[in-house]
């Protein structure tokens, strides 16, 4: 598991601070009490308006650790990441995205990475559009009607007990 | 298929999907360009000093007595010490920043009530570099109180078996922002 892995790897090399008289339990649920709700769409979308594939999803995580996402078909793979830093002033989020894609003549493979960030109220939603946003869509290598991008729909909120 | 410059420091790196790996093998088997290039690569990583498990730790040894040291000076009690680490930027101990920083790793010592929000509470959310040591069965604990909080693991996901294209830079908007009406 890459969360054993982690904290296995951070054990062994590294010592830390002892916290005297903190509980567990208590370090655990105050830690909660200060996590993050991400819930992304993930949608593949034709011509830009209709939605061809949509997947929901929620993750819980805290300020400054990553939510990753891996999206692969045809001759694409993307892998996206949404950091939230939280402070006083809000959220900020953070959006990398690694693009991985074929030429439909399958000579050439590109490599595309980005970093995007935005200020966010609790609550408030964010699309990402690893492939570009193009007001016709994208069109297809093989000619034909039609035109697909992928949009990811993002939106954090402070955890609510119950979910998770 | 003719892999760029990035496309094998990124297959170097063990970054490149399966599915992709054979043919960039090939690409390198059997093209001149595409083979110096990689070779030049494996050269340049030859060149740079590796990074053994020691050293990191000695220089981890090195940045944690300098804390403590600047910790001892300080009026404030050792619980509300938050831990910034200034080590070195190695590539290991780099990639330990990242993961203290965002990490949960905790220490179990001995139980007390209110003791863990006042720690907590001491800093201000945007002090996330926080770090405990966690004991053998805890370690189980901790790591099953984070898959049941959905708070491990990637997330993948299929797109169709079409051909995708970029269309341009990618973009980070707010519904505001929208060119388009929101897809139905």
């Amino acid at each position: 598991m890459r969360g054993r892995r982690i904290a296995v790897a951070l054990l062994l090399m590294l010592g830390a601070m002892s916290v005297h008289g903190v509980d567990l339990d208590d370090l655990l649920q105050s830690l909660l009490d200060r996590a993050l709700t991400v819930s992304i769409t993930a949608r593949v979308t034709e011509n830009g308006r209709e939605t061809v594939q949509s997947y929901e999803l929620t993750r819980v995580t805290i300020s400054g650790r990553a939510v990753r996402l891996r999206l692969e078909g045809g001759n694409l793979t993307i892998i996206a990441e949404f950091t939230p830093y939280e402070d006083e002033n809000g959220i900020l989020l953070v959006a990398e995205g690694r693009i991985i894609l074929r030429n439909a003549d399958n000579e050439e493979v590109q490599y595309r990475t980005s970093l995007r960030s935005v200020p966010l109220g609790a609550g408030e939603r964010v699309v990402f559009y690893p492939l570009g946003q193009s007001p016709s869509g994208v069109a297809m290598a093989d000619g034909a009607a039609g035109a697909l991008n992928v949009e990811l729909e993002v939106e954090v909120s402070p955890f609510v007990a119950g979910e998770g | 298929m003719r892999p760029d410059r990035m496309i094998l420091s990124t297959y170097l790196d063990g970054e490149i999907p399966a599915r992709f790996v054979g043919e960039i093998e090939s690409a390198i088997a059997s093209d001149p360009a595409v083979r110096a290039d990689y070779q030049e690569f494996v050269e340049l990583r030859r060149r740079l000093p590796p990074v053994t498990a020691d050293r990191v730790a000695q220089s981890a040894q090195t940045s944690w007595a300098s804390i403590r040291s600047r910790l001892h000076a300080s009026h404030e009690p050792a619980r509300h010490h938050t831990v910034s680490i200034p080590i070195p930027a190695l590539g290991v101990a780099a990639a330990a920043i990242v993961a203290l920083a965002a990490g949960l790793i905790f220490v179990a010592t001995r139980p007390t009530s209110a003791a863990a929000e006042t720690y907590l509470s001491g800093r201000h959310a945007s002090d996330v570099a926080v770090t405990i040591r966690v004991d053998g069965s805890d370690m189980e604990r901790v790591l099953q109180w984070l898959a049941d909080k959905d708070m491990l693991g990637e997330i993948n996901i299929q797109l169709p078996e079409q051909q995708f294209r970029i269309v341009g830079e990618p973009v980070l908007v707010k519904p505001a922002q929208y060119q388009g009406q929101v897809p139905e």
